[in-house]
């Protein structure tokens, strides 16, 4: 019992694909990449370089920062529920269902990706907010929307949950009919599927997408400012702090952007080995 | 445990038209080239497919009848697969692949997982309880997916290609293993292939279908004597003149 499952056919050995960009004969399109590299990488080292790290230990003792930090962890974590709470759903409809409409809806549920935030904002506003289309039916149900923490929720849940949905439509559409069927042949309910088979089975896509949608929801600032305001302890979070602070205090605006620097590595090196999978 | 079937339905251009009975403890084999329906056939006695015409009935038990609008949904059949490909999960051990069954029937984990050692020790392979889905070979794998549809105690087994995509080696090894199994299974055995050979081995009566429909029927001595198909007359004259043994006699 020694044999493999898939024996390989004798096929004539290929070109590694690995090799074929070795020599230096596309000089100009390296020259190009490391111009690229710098791009990216410059910017980086400048925020390192030149943020006062001895400042940083005072930093951690002003009250409006340590606020900014809890409002955006409990934003952002709410922001990725709720995507994942209604945005799971209708990646599944897309993948599943064949219906008319259906790239339009897929467009429309993935347009926040490329919309500006701003506009992203401005509609928010007009829609929920207290002199929008449904201001008056939010207002009389008690719950305040606009310039609010919930506000700013809803602006993050708005511009991040499409990277959730589109990760996840992607791995339902290529998830094995037959491993549901087997499911259902052993007698399992749909329910039971679902949360045996299908979900662990996305689970690297699921977690690519709550890590992309947590990393957008975070750094979230043109929809939040437009709808939620800018209010301390409600709905300033982390890059709002950065862009207020920047205007007076030029370190404290260095190293608050450090602190949301070292988070975002820190999300793409825990979920590393999760995405490469 | 008979199983008798009236099979009606059209996907597409392809329509499936086909009737036939099975006594208890027959294995039937379901022979034809790639698009004859032969899955279509395991499919629709599951219950992944509706049937637009016909009816179903395993050991007394109406499973579907379009007329009255009858459809038990697959979980209440009592009908094992052996999927073409396996189709084991692969982020559960092979244990709990095969206890997979009895936890979705209400079984507690512990006593499930028990029970699934009785039946990997059974295929002698109890030592790679642990091992998952892809640490195994590909016969390791295909006694782990007999173990998970037996399980259950299903009063029929369909088994979908169950020796496609396996090397020359592994492949007699399998259809061994597959001999023991249908041999000991009380329910009904129903084998699709594309390979005479295989269902000459192991099955007991042929059913031979050519474009959804039955082209031919009867022992493998009958169906290897007077081929009814192209795709068969093809075959076994490859066989003929191939160094292939046979397994039939």
């Amino acid at each position: 019992m020694t044999t493999t499952r898939t024996p390989k056919p004798a096929t004539a050995p290929k070109l590694d694909p690995k090799s074929r960009g070795q020599g230096w004969g596309h000089y100009p399109l390296f020259a190009l990449a490391f111009v690229g590299l710098a791009l990216f990488v410059l910017p980086l080292l400048g925020l390192v370089v030149r943020a006062p790290l001895t400042k940083l230990g005072a930093l951690f003792t002003t009250p409006a920062l340590l606020e900014a930090l809890r409002l955006s962890l409990v934003v952002s974590l709410a922001a990725v529920t709720l995507s994942l709470i209604l945005g799971l759903p209708c990646a599944w409809v897309l993948a599943r269902y064949r219906f008319p409409g259906r790239g339009l809806v897929r467009a429309l549920l993935t347009l926040p990706m490329v919309l500006p935030p701003v506009v992203a904002g401005v509609a928010l506003l007009a829609t929920f907010g207290r002199r929008g289309l449904f201001g008056p039916a939010i207002e009389w149900l008690g719950v305040d929307l606009a310039f609010s923490t919930t506000g700013a929720v809803l602006a993050a849940t708005f511009v991040a949950a499409p990277f959730l949905i589109l990760s996840c439509e992607a791995a339902l559409e290529n998830v094995d009919p037959r491993l549901e069927a087997a499911a259902a042949t052993l007698g399992a309910s749909r329910l039971r599927i679902l949360w045996t088979v299908t979900l662990p089975t996305i689970r690297p896509s699921l977690l690519a997408g709550l890590s992309l949608c947590w990393a957008r929801a975070l750094g979230e600032f043109g929809a939040t400012i437009t709808f939620a305001g800018n209010f301390q302890g409600r709905t300033q979070t982390m890059p709002l702090a950065v862009y207020e602070t920047l205007q007076s205090d030029h370190d404290g605006a260095l190293l608050l952007s450090l602190i949301l620097l070292a988070v975002s590595l820190t999300i793409l090196i825990a979920l590393r080995g999760e995405l490469r999978r | 445990m008979t199983l008798r079937a009236d099979l009606h339905l059209t996907l597409g251009e392809f329509t499936l038209d086909l009737a036939f009975s099975a006594p208890e403890g027959e294995v039937l084999a379901v022979v034809g080239q790639n698009g004859a329906g032969k899955s279509t056939v395991l499919a629709a006695i599951a219950g992944l497919i509706p049937l637009q015409r016909g009816e179903i009935v395993l050991d007394g038990h109406l499973l579907e009848r379009v007329a009255t609008g009858i459809r038990l949904p697959p979980q209440a059949r009592r009908v094992g697969v052996l999927f073409q490909g396996l189709a084991l999960f692969e982020h559960l051990s092979a244990l709990d692949n095969v206890a997979y069954g009895l936890r979705a029937r209400g079984l507690d984990k512990r006593s499930a997982r028990a029970r699934a050692h009785t039946w990997l020790e059974r295929f002698g392979i109890d030592e790679l309880a642990q091992r998952r889905p892809r640490e195994l070979s590909g016969g390791q794998a295909q006694r782990v997916a007999l173990a998970r549809a037996l399980i259950c105690e299903p009063q029929a087994l369909l088994l979908d290609e169950p020796l496609v995509a396996l090397d020359a080696q592994t492949r007699l090894e399998v259809r061994e293993v597959l001999r023991e199994t249908l041999g000991a299974f009380a329910g009904v055995s129903l084998l699709v292939t594309h390979e005479l050979d295989d269902a000459v081995a192991l099955a007991d009566h042929l059913l031979v279908l050519d474009a959804g429909k039955l082209a031919q029927e009867g022992s493998p001595e009958q169906v290897i004597r007077a081929p009814a198909t192209a795709h068969l007359r093809a075959m076994l004259s490859a066989r003929r003149t191939g160094s292939t043994p046979d397994p039939g006699t």
